[in-house]
């Protein structure tokens, strides 16, 4: 099930709401709903997804009275099995191609194995305790608001939720807030981009190119954060709160402050787990380098596995170092607009491959942009340009944080109508989401392999 | 501490097992192309289907006969129906590609001909099933294709 | 601010929260729909439960489609589509061009196919010299009234399509290429707003070249009475975009000296004095007035003074034309090689046939699968 589907927005998510609530957010019940809510589709899948929490209970368990070697191996185990499946599920056709097998990776197994992962590693490093409640840490792992899309939530920073996590209000006012906004983003938004950026495939021009290089940049950021804000909505309806996983990463001044703005959790995930237990950049420069190399190669990985994936992960690690390197000393005596624009090109640049399937089309995808291989114009550019403008229009100020502000606006000038009338706005755009809903076929969530 | 190690032993091995279990490689069929093709007939109501020769195979299908080790193809009589289906046993497994561009061709020109004209045929079309296993192959546009599918699986 | 916020968001759930229950309630009380108008295809019903589709995900999809095709208000729903996009200046859904009116994109040619359908005609001529044929293909809306067509979208060229079918027909197919009268009278209403076919006006002026072309004699309008049996006609283009605020008039052009004739269309199961099906009218394809559709083999038998017997190969674009034709023939043998799957060389000499006749519309006559096959190789 996803969280686009009119089943579930109309069906599945009224019914769970009310029945949790009449329950008081009672943990088994979340449980068990986001067991049908995972297995919805493909219930063979549940059976991993239980076994994986089954595992890290007893693993995280036997930390608990073990002692040095014993506990090393143990986590040992643990993570070489979760790693070793994802390993055979998503990797092996890429490393080994010569094994033929037909595997199809549960939903979200990139995710929730990080999940799993992400515990594991608090309770062996002190951060937390093991969890001696079975029904407590399937929450954590198997919550339908993150278990096939993310956030990457670390076991830290909800374990202090899952047996606190009453009804409130307000946060659940926010929750359909972010619902509504983060299906707007996806069905309306994200999936009118990608048809724009399917035909744009077929132009051979300058125009051409870098129109489908930025429907993809804006197509990505919509769906993705569009599903980012429905699964923190979801959580919040729950009393869960989540951090935010975007903000605004296209406003971003350096490519670092474009991955402080950019799928935070995994971002997070990756310096917690793996770049601050290397070193981080605690133990000179040459490990300091060789860590940003590790989690960026990783990071490129996690996203699939393609050389595409790997490319677009060095090619962040390099521009990283360039920036701690060399630019920090004087950027920020360069005018803003220019820090705004060299992000900007250099995060286009990066999703040229990572929207590639193969390295070649990356490269011709860029020799076309810079003119080279192309003619300027061509009708398919023209025609979607055309075509697509107000769309363009809208998504380009939609990356920008101005939401907040004429809503703020709003209602400071006009008080209740002001308000009215927004919520009247909320309304004809969840009306014409819908529409949208009902006339789709399948349009997949880019994140969706993962 | 010790039982909660048996219990983490316990549950690699069933995911080992769950692994195990999940990986598909295709595999032949050593069975008869006769009783395969007999026990599948046997599912279908062919009151109205009349098999086709090798020229029709042809012309209909856009497949080559010969190709194949053996092949049976049973169609409507009547034109303003969908109802048909081929049973194929490969030579060998690398032809399935070719069959199953072949066969969706065929579905795709049927569902432009019924679609929007004639509604139960073209959701007959829609609910039609090509399974390919290894080196049999099964295309059925039928009320029943599903059943169909269930004892041609269970006979390869 | 702050406060401002939390009371934005307390009225939206306030609005929000109802809404989605009734919508949900509404949605499992009332009963499902077979079919759609609007979209003209048959919904999905609640589906069979058993445990082998529930493992194999097919029961989940089933359902989330059920869910999705008998959504209340689902009609209205795909005319705010429509809106929306035709406010944001989107000018092609899926393959129909959104104007003034809605016209599809001409068709790739099915190369193999089409050059094995032309190698057809050619050698059925070859092997029935003394009979005379005709071709006559009718350019679509996409080529004849291309000033409708969005600047700068992509279509195939259909002329040039055209210019080479021309080009591989034996000289002694008499080819009538209408495509300049029709150009001539681009601004008139030559083809539906929301359907692929064309209109009978559109008929008219084809056949008056066709006439022309074959020593029929000269046809004025005035020769016919034109009755409009429909005034709200929303056809497959409408149905395919969802579109709002389009529609059109199926007219009749019925000769004023009108030959007596029997239509037989056994598959419609029908034996009747007149060729037009009024019953269509109300029906989900109102097209269908004209012969009552398409069928594999149907009959015109008149009783005039012609001596001659035409065989009509077709698509549902000459649906429009025949009744032209009626007052020039004898009888009229109408075969859709779509639906045909006996022999025609019977035919050819039970029915004395004199002329034959290939009626095509050019969108479905590239990509065409059936013609070699019923004419033989």
């Amino acid at each position: 099930m996803s969280f686009n589907s009119l089943l579930f927005v109309f069906l599945f998510l009224p019914v769970s709401v009310i029945l949790s609530f009449v329950c008081k957010n009672n943990n088994l019940f979340i449980v068990l709903i986001s067991f049908l809510f995972y297995a919805w589709g493909n219930p063979i899948s549940l059976v991993l997804l239980i076994l994986y929490i089954l595992l890290n209970y007893f693993t995280a368990l036997s930390f608990e009275k073990a002692e040095g070697k014993q506990r090393k191996i143990t986590l040992i185990i643990a993570i070489v099995v979760q790693v070793a499946v994802l390993f055979i599920y998503k990797y092996l056709d890429f490393f080994l191609p010569f094994i033929k097998v037909e595997l199809h990776a549960p939903i979200g197994l990139s995710f929730f194995t990080f999940s799993c992962l992400s515990y594991l590693l608090d309770v062996y490093f002190g951060k937390c305790n093991a969890q001696h409640n079975l029904i407590r840490l399937a929450l954590y792992v198997s919550f339908f608001g993150k278990v096939t899309m993310g956030p990457i939530v670390q076991y830290n920073e909800m374990v202090d939720q899952i047996d606190n996590h009453p009804f409130q209000i307000d946060l659940f006012c926010d929750g359909i807030k972010k619902l509504c906004i983060g299906l707007t983003k996806k069905v309306i938004l994200a999936d009118s981009l990608s048809l724009v950026h399917m035909n744009l495939m077929e132009s051979q021009s300058v125009l051409g190119s870098w129109l489908l290089a930025i429907t993809y940049m804006l197509q990505i950021y919509f769906d993705f954060s569009g599903y980012s804000d429905m699964a923190i909505g979801i959580g919040e309806m729950f009393g869960f709160k989540f951090k935010q996983n975007f903000n605004y990463p296209y406003i971003a001044t350096s490519i670092q402050d474009f991955w402080r703005r950019w799928h935070i959790s995994l971002s997070l995930w990756f310096r917690d787990y793996i770049y601050i237990p290397l070193g981080g950049s605690r133990e000179g420069n040459n490990k300091y380098i060789r860590n940003i190399f590790v989690v960026w190669l990783l990071t490129g990985l996690w996203h699939g596995a393609n050389w595409t994936f790997i490319v677009w992960g060095l090619y962040f690690a390099v521009l990283l170092l360039f920036e701690k390197f060399v630019l920090k000393k004087f950027w920020d005596k360069v005018p803003k607009f220019i820090c705004h624009i060299y992000t900007l090109f250099l995060v286009l640049i990066s999703w040229i491959f990572f929207m590639s399937d193969s390295l070649s089309s990356a490269f011709q995808c860029i020799l076309h942009m810079f003119g080279m291989q192309a003619s300027l114009l061509d009708s398919v550019a023209l025609f979607n340009l055309k075509s697509s403008f107000i769309l363009l229009v809208i998504s380009i100020l939609f990356c920008l944080p101005i939401r907040d502000k004429i809503e703020l606006f709003i209602c400071s000038k006009w008080k209740q109508k002001g308000m009215i009338g927004l919520v009247v706005v909320y309304l004809v755009v969840f009306l014409v989401s819908v529409s949208f809903m009902i006339s789709s076929s399948f349009h997949s969530f880019l994140y969706f392999a993962f | 501490m010790k039982k909660y190690q048996i219990g983490q032993i316990i549950c690699v091995i069933c995911i080992a097992f769950f692994m195990f279990t999940q990986i598909r490689i295709p595999k032949e069929s050593g069975a008869n192309f006769e009783v395969v093709s007999q026990t599948t007939i046997a599912k279908v109501d062919t009151s109205t289907l009349q098999q086709q020769d090798n020229l029709e195979i042809k012309q209909f299908l856009s497949l080559n006969p010969e190709e194949y080790e053996s092949i049976v193809y049973y169609k409507d009589t009547d034109a303003m129906k969908a109802s048909e289906f081929v049973i194929v046993k490969f030579k060998n497994s690398d032809q399935a590609n070719q069959f199953r561009n072949s066969i969706d061709q065929r579905i795709e020109n049927q569902q432009k001909v019924f679609d929007g004209y004639i509604e139960d045929q073209a959701s007959l079309l829609k609910q039609s099933i090509v399974d390919i296993q290894g080196n049999y192959a099964l295309y059925a546009v039928l009320p029943n294709a599903k059943e169909v599918d269930e004892t041609f699986l269970s006979v390869i | 601010m702050e406060k401002q916020k939390l009371i934005l968001s307390r009225l939206l759930m306030l609005v929000m929260i109802p809404i989605i229950v009734l919508t949900m309630i509404i949605n499992i009380v009332v009963p499902d729909k077979k079919i759609s108008e609007v979209e003209n295809r048959s919904l999905q019903s609640f589906p069979a439960f058993s445990v082998n589709s529930l493992l194999n995900g097919e029961f989940e999809k089933d359902m989330g489609n059920w869910f999705s095709d008998q959504f209340v208000g689902r009609n209205t729903l795909l005319h705010i589509k429509y809106i929306v996009n035709k406010m944001t200046g989107v000018k092609q859904m899926d393959n129909v061009f959104l104007s003034s009116s809605l016209i599809e994109q001409a068709s790739s040619a099915n190369a193999g196919q089409l050059s094995r359908n032309l190698d057809s005609i050619n050698s059925f001529y070859a092997s029935h010299a003394n009979l005379n044929f005709q071709f006559l293909l009718i350019p679509n809306a996409v080529s004849i009234q291309s000033d409708l067509v969005p600047k700068y979208a992509y279509t195939e060229d259909q002329n040039q399509q055209m210019d080479t079918i021309y080009g591989k027909l034996d000289q002694n197919i008499k080819n009538v290429d209408v495509r300049s009268v029709l150009k001539s009278h681009a601004d008139e209403y030559l083809y539906y707003k929301t359907d692929h076919h064309w209109t009978s006006l559109n008929a008219f002026y084809t056949f008056q070249e066709f006439a022309k072309a074959s020593d029929l004699g000269k046809v004025k309008k005035s020769d016919y009475n034109v009755y409009p049996v429909k005034t709200d006609f929303k056809g497959t283009l409408a149905n395919k975009t969802g579109s709002v605020g389009l529609k059109d008039t199926i007219e009749i052009y019925v000769p004023k000296e009108n030959s007596d004739y029997i239509y037989t269309n056994t598959a419609a199961s029908i034996k009747s004095r007149s060729l037009y099906s009024l019953e269509a009218l109300d029906s989900s394809n109102p097209y269908n007035v004209f012969l009552s559709g398409n069928a594999p083999y149907a009959k015109l038998e008149m009783n005039n003074d012609s001596q001659k017997h035409l065989l009509v190969f077709k698509d549902s674009y000459a649906n429009a034309f025949i009744p032209f034709l009626v007052p020039y023939y004898r009888t009229i043998t109408i075969v859709d090689p779509r639906y045909y799957f006996d022999d025609i060389e019977s035919v050819v000499t039970k029915e004395c046939i004199s002329d034959v006749l290939y009626l095509y519309n050019a969108n479905t006559f590239v990509q065409d699968t059936s013609l070699s096959d019923v004419l033989g190789e």
